[in-house]
């Protein structure tokens, strides 16, 4: 990395967040493992409920973690300073998660639950109050791609501008708007019942109802 | 714009105006939009509630700590690689040089051997000095023994990162702090009994890379 930006100059324009982690890859760039702890310790959080979200599988999530920040271990040098510091690291979770499951040939859609049977509403009402709203909108999550599911995630969780989710993606803006317009038509299905157990005075007991 | 494509934008970029990620630009324009179109303010309000919802399922993360440590033994493990690496290159450099040394030395001797002519000295074989291959990283922390002293080291720029690896590793010194904006380290050292303060300082002046140095806080 050559490390020609001062971190006044990128304080200023991205936040305080974004210069303390510039500040600590460059002590990465540099094989300061106690930066890189401190680094791992902020990114932790961000990448799992990404990757978990992007990749469905749970069991893998730690390991494509691991990968991701194993490249910042090897690369920090490389970084460039044209992007945040978390939208690099991000990409390079989303190319990591992609691989992970190629490597699986599994296609996230085909863990759908029994949803996609349920064409019934009042079935799939009853499907709300037995798997509690964290798993429907797990389920949700499942009946979109995994690109527009990233994009979700990123854009929701995140809160990422769809700039930095075309780099991210390494994708034009347009496929980022595009992903994002079909995975909205497809969640706003579910909109309506989702209310209907999210209103004021109603609760869902988030375990699952036997 | 026309109005069709305006409308059309607007309620693509409508995730983006209920995340608060747009440009100012383009936010005055999705707000202007809104005040006149019913479908995208139904479509702004619908993504809202999306957006709540899906926050609500906002899952637990369990510590980094368990994690972390699977991921160290590779870290090491690479770090090792990369030190042996960095020693082989040493021992090749010299390998490579041997066969020229060793010509040159019987050139040498043979010049020698004819000037004074006595026979039966035989050539003595070149051996290669001893590589030093202690080459530490940042990776664990060194030990200081006496008594230490925090400086503030300031590095050329741009500057390569393996530059500043280099005299980092040269000071033996613990990282403290850093970089601050003008890309200074507050680096703690041991400066060695027999150097002043200052003196010190000169050393680590003349260090590849290092611009400046002078006692931090």
């Amino acid at each position: 990395m050559i490390l020609k930006k001062s971190i006044h100059e990128l304080k200023t324009s991205r936040g305080k967040v974004d210069a303390e982690d510039l500040r600590l890859l460059q002590r990465v760039a540099i094989k300061d493992k106690v930066a890189f702890e401190k680094l791992y310790a902020r990114l932790y959080p961000q990448l799992s409920r990404y990757l978990s979200r992007l990749m469905r599988r749970p069991d893998m999530v730690e390991e494509v973690v691991n990968d991701t920040l194993f490249v910042v271990w090897e690369k920090a040098e490389q970084f460039q300073g044209r992007s945040k510091v978390s939208t690099w690291i991000t990409g390079i979770a989303y190319l990591k998660g992609i691989k992970a499951l190629d490597r699986l040939r599994m296609m996230p859609e085909q863990q759908a639950q029994s949803l996609h049977e349920a064409e019934d509403i009042e079935e799939k009402s009853n499907l709300i109050s037995k798997l509690g709203l964290q798993e429907w909108i797990s389920n949700g999550l499942d009946q979109i791609s995994i690109d527009q599911r990233s994009v979700v995630e990123l854009t929701y969780f995140s809160g990422y501008s769809y700039q930095e989710i075309a780099d991210i993606m390494k994708c034009p803006v347009n496929t980022v708007k595009t992903r994002m317009f079909h995975a909205r038509r497809k969640l706003a299905k579910l909109l309506p019942l989702l209310e209907e157990h999210t209103s004021a005075g109603v609760d869902i007991d988030r375990e699952k109802i036997d | 714009m026309e109005k069709k494509s305006v409308h059309e934008e607007v309620f693509k970029l409508l995730p983006w105006f209920t995340n608060e990620s747009l440009e100012e630009k383009e936010r005055d324009l999705v707000m202007a939009h809104l005040r006149e179109c019913l479908e995208c303010r139904k479509e702004r309000d619908q993504l809202q509630r999306i957006e709540a919802i899906v926050k609500e399922t906002d899952e637990v993360v369990s510590n980094y700590r368990f994690s972390y440590n699977k991921l160290l033994p590779r870290i090491e493990e690479a770090e090792l690689a990369r030190e042996n690496a960095a020693g082989q290159n040493e021992e090749v450099k010299v390998r490579n040089w041997l066969p020229v040394a060793g010509i040159a030395a019987s050139l040498m001797l043979a010049v020698g051997l004819i000037g004074v002519y006595q026979v039966g000295l035989a050539p003595q074989p070149i051996v290669p000095q001893a590589v030093a291959t202690d080459f530490r990283t940042l990776t664990t922390q060194t030990q200081m023994v006496g008594e230490t002293t925090r400086v503030a080291l300031t590095f050329e720029q741009p500057v390569q990162a393996v530059t500043m690896r280099k005299a980092l590793i040269e000071t033996h010194s613990n990282i403290i702090s850093g970089p601050d904006e003008s890309g200074t380290y507050v680096i703690e050292v041991e400066i060695p009994p027999a150097m002043s303060g200052e003196e010190y300082l000169q050393s680590l002046r003349k260090i590849e890379g290092v611009r400046y140095a002078r006692l931090g806080e």
